[in-house]
């Protein structure tokens, strides 16, 4: 019994990071429409940067966020100046946008295989090899610290969202661009913002992945089918339904992992996503960013 | 010079065919092993243009056809000893029909989700057949060598491959003619209206789809001969997905000679790479950078492109 | 009253690679004025509207608004200028509640001082939506939606107000109801550019007429001079029922 919730809770505070890595996606697809399969590749772009700091300053992984952010935000930048501005002010989906980003997250992986190889990394601070007792239960300090910063971080968003201008702004935007427009809001601009804004979230959850899992470039197209499964079952573009689905299918999949075997683990996030096609393709939540 | 529309092709196919001869000279293996290897890469493209081009479900996950022939295939060589060769029906029937239960489930939906999906369905199958020990587990199947010389070894898979290349070829041609083409053309533009006309939309959909992994799941059963021996992380990875997907790009989706020549060009171009930067990670950031390219500047494809210029060579212009 | 402030110059447009909509269509508004312009659909009504406000590039021709070409702006910039755009589908923010959508109403405000009290000063107009504020806008009646609009519409108390359909899918009260907000509205000094399918109950609170037809402006008059014609009362207004 006690094992069980132990693994419930280390569930749950890997379900808050993989929110926080759903989070960004799931900002810029109710924006801009687009799916951002380059997102995990940032989301490694933020472990390599907290992985050096650490390494050759010895700065602690979550000391380095901001400027894991800044970085991934720089980098989320350009990559929209050079790739998705030309489509930024359409309204129009289009599966090409998709194949895009696809190619985006193919450069990126390249040139940080090419300079890191294939080599596993994982950042070590002192506190990753700790563990608290409550109880009998036994708590991983780097899961407890990385479920804990994830949650403060996706909460600060939702009330960025809920209660500043920009915030609203961009809930408006995502609702419909054409009347966004008419109300004054630079459309192209919040578009930007809100990508740059994504790709730096992106960059915060790369900082607390590197401790909690090894990485190594190709390890972005595992991610990209979890991540992608809690967009759509949160219903593409609700932040609310992609962190419920992480925090669920999180737990379910430890369970999995500790009672199966740790490798079908990741299995519930994709056959979670078959589900959800076959009985309500249109996805668990409602619409947009609520 | 209308003739020239037939006269180019039938050349050519004269001179593939012939081509082996010139082992009798000397021994050419590397340039067959490119040619069939174009062939194969051909019958992938070409079968998943028919769903993908006509059809507009962008799919990143249609290797997983490819594994399930070559697995078939593999499977009944080990235990009971069949030839590959004999096999190719068969293979391409099971993932022809795991194609259409897989298409019922994922082309229900539209757009990313389904592209999502069929990202989601290598990764369910790479999960499986790295614990499935009946095939072996993550460290696969060794297949029996063929017992011909090493100057003929490659025939049989050359002179398969361009057999089902040119099935694929023609089954390209006739989706674009038929009323089966015009249907599933129609689908893609507007599911609604389409079913409003009275087309069984999804029984369309998913025969394209079943269409495309049938031809797929063939070339598997001799590509895992080719390769003598299979194993998950070969098949299961999103590189050959993404591969197939920028050839039809680069070549232009939705036309019948689009995935031949998109085809060409990148094994060209890949060849080119690996002379001058040999094997390394550049690889794979060179071949997004030409999709992104692909895609911003001519999202139409090279045969598309021409096409919309009026310049296209008469002997690529099928529709 | 009598100063032009939006006049449109030989404008022509139309949509992405399609025909021209809008031919060589002359227009000015005044100030103060309410013009509605009617016309069979499929006329380019509605597509005069967005050419204004800029959801529409022209293909050519200008519009003048105090003098300045809007042509080329981005439609968000038109509506900083003054102008303001209520769309045949409302544009409402459906899951923003009716607080927040007024705040983006007033999103190009930057004093936030100012933004309250002029939230307040419409509330006052709008009482109903006071009780409303943490709704969404898309749970609303018709009624209470079309409330909602007219106050977002006043809070940048806008020089020009284009209007589509005001009465599309609404009951005849509220309809009625529509109308006098107009009206109050243009009161204040503001011009409004209208389109109304309703063509009676459009030009009978409207100054001027303008008919439209096959993207022409044909017949421009007093408002009362149009309902009065004979022959547009038979192309346009269908004949009028014998009591
Ligand atoms: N978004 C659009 N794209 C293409 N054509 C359009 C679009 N909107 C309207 N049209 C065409 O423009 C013409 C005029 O439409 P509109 O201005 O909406 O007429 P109305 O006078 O009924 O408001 C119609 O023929 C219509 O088909
Ligand atoms: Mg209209």
């Amino acid at each position: 019994m006690i094992y069980i919730l132990q693994v419930i809770i280390l569930g749950l505070c890997l379900g808050l990071v993989y929110a926080l890595m759903a989070t960004g996606l799931t900002l810029i697809f109710g924006v801009m429409r687009i799916v951002n399969l380059a997102h995990p590749i940032f989301i490694l772009c933020g472990a390599y940067v907290a992985y050096w700091l650490f390494v050759l300053y010895g700065l602690d992984p979550i000391l380095a966020i901001p400027i894991a952010a800044i970085v991934c935000g720089v980098l989320g930048a350009i990559v929209y100046k050079l790739v998705f501005e030309k489509d930024a002010g359409s309204q129009k989906y289009s599966e090409m946008t998709v194949l895009l980003t696809f190619g985006t997250a193919m450069i990126l992986d390249g040139t940080l295989s090419f300079f890191f190889k294939n080599t596993q990394r994982v950042t070590s601070p002192s506190y990753a090899t700790d563990a608290f007792f409550i109880g009998d239960i036994f708590l991983p300090t780097a899961q407890l610290y990385s479920g804990l910063v994830s949650l403060s971080l996706i909460v600060a968003l939702a009330l960025f969202l809920k209660f500043s201008t920009l915030g609203v702004a961009i809930r408006a935007t995502s609702l419909s661009r054409v009347n966004a427009e008419l109300v004054g809001i630079n459309v192209k601009f919040v578009c930007l913002f809100s990508f740059i804004l994504g790709c730096a979230l992106a960059g915060c959850a790369g900082s607390l992945v590197s401790f909690v899992f090894s990485f190594f470039p190709a390890k972005h197209f595992e991610w990209i089918a979890v991540l992608m499964s809690l967009v759509v079952l949160g219903g593409m573009g609700s932040i609310l339904g992609a962190v419920t689905a992480a925090i669920v299918l999180s737990v379910l999949a430890s369970l999995v992992g500790a009672f199966l075997a740790p490798s079908w683990s990741t299995m519930v996030f994709f056959l979670a996503l078959f589900v959800i096609l076959l009985i309500r393709p249109q996805g668990m939540f409602g619409k947009y960013l609520s | 010079m209308t003739n020239s529309k037939y006269l180019v092709p039938l050349l050519a196919l004269l001179m593939l065919t012939m081509f082996p001869l010139v082992q009798f000279f000397s021994n050419q293996n590397y340039i067959i092993h490119l040619l069939l290897y174009a062939f194969f890469y051909i019958i992938m493209t070409s079968s998943w243009n028919i769903i993908g081009g006509y059809g507009g479900f962008i799919s990143i996950g249609h290797n997983a056809f490819l594994c399930v022939g070559a697995y078939v295939a593999g499977y009944a060589a080990v235990r009971y000893g069949i030839s590959p060769f004999y096999l190719i029906g068969l293979s391409g029937l099971v993932a022809g029909i795991f194609g259409f239960i897989v298409g019922l489930i994922t082309l229900r939906v539209k757009g990313p989700s389904f592209i999502i999906s069929s990202i989601a369905l290598i990764m369910i199958m790479r999960i499986v057949f790295d614990h499935w020990d009946l095939v072996g587990g993550a460290s696969g199947i060794t297949l029996p060598f063929n017992s011909l010389p090493v100057q003929w070894s490659k025939l049989p898979h050359y002179y398969s491959f361009l057999f089902l290349a040119l099935a694929a070829i023609y089954l390209n041609w006739y989706v674009r003619h038929s009323k089966f083409g015009l249907a599933l053309r129609a689908v893609s533009h507007d599911e609604t209206r389409s079913a409003v006309a009275g087309i069984n939309v999804k029984m369309i959909k998913v025969t394209a789809f079943a269409l495309s992994a049938f031809l797929i799941g063939s070339a598997g059963a001799v590509w895992a001969d080719y390769l003598t021996y299979i194993r998950p992380n070969m098949f299961l990875v999103i590189l050959i997905a993404a591969n197939i997907v920028l050839m039809v790009i680069l070549g232009g989706k939705g036309t019948v000679t689009g995935p031949i020549v998109g085809t060409v060009i990148f094994i060209l171009f890949n060849e080119i790479i690996l002379t001058f930067f040999g094997a390394t990670e550049l690889n794979i950031l060179l071949t997004g950078l030409l999709l992104v390219i692909t895609l911003l500047y001519f999202p139409d494809g090279i045969v598309g492109s021409l096409k919309n210029k009026n310049i296209l060579p008469k002997f690529l212009d099928w529709g | 009253m009598n100063d032009v402030i939006l006049k449109l110059n030989n404008v022509t447009a139309g949509y992405q690679n399609g025909p021209d909509i809008l031919k060589s269509v002359d227009l000015t508004l005044k100030k103060g004025e309410i013009k509605c312009i009617i016309g069979p659909n499929g006329a380019g009504k509605s597509t005069i509207l967005k050419a204004i406000a800029g959801i529409l590039r022209p293909r050519n021709g200008n519009v003048l608004f105090n003098d300045r070409d809007l042509v080329g702006l981005e439609a968000y910039e038109i509506m900083r200028q003054g102008i303001c755009f209520l769309p045949q589908d409302r544009a409402l923010f459906d899951t923003l509640n009716v607080s927040e959508n007024l705040w983006m109403a007033g999103y190009t405000l930057h004093d936030k001082k100012e933004l309250k009290l002029r939230i307040e000063e419409v509330l006052t107009v709008f009482p109903i939506l006071k009780k409303r504020l943490s709704q969404y806008a898309g749970t609303m009646s018709g009624g209470e939606q079309q409330q909602l609009i007219f106050a977002r519409a006043i809070i940048l108390k806008p020089q020009i107000m284009l209007i589509d359909e005001p009465s599309l899918g609404l009951a005849p009260s509220i309809v009625e109801q529509a109308f006098k907000h107009i009206e109050e509205i243009a009161l204040t000094g503001v011009s409004i550019l209208l389109v109304e399918q309703n063509a009676r109950r459009g030009l009978s609170s409207s100054h001027t007429g303008v008919v439209m037809d096959l993207g022409q402006v044909v017949f421009e008059k007093d408002a009362k001079e149009v309902l009065n014609d004979e022959r547009i009362q038979e192309l346009y207004l269908g004949k009028r029922k014998s009591k």
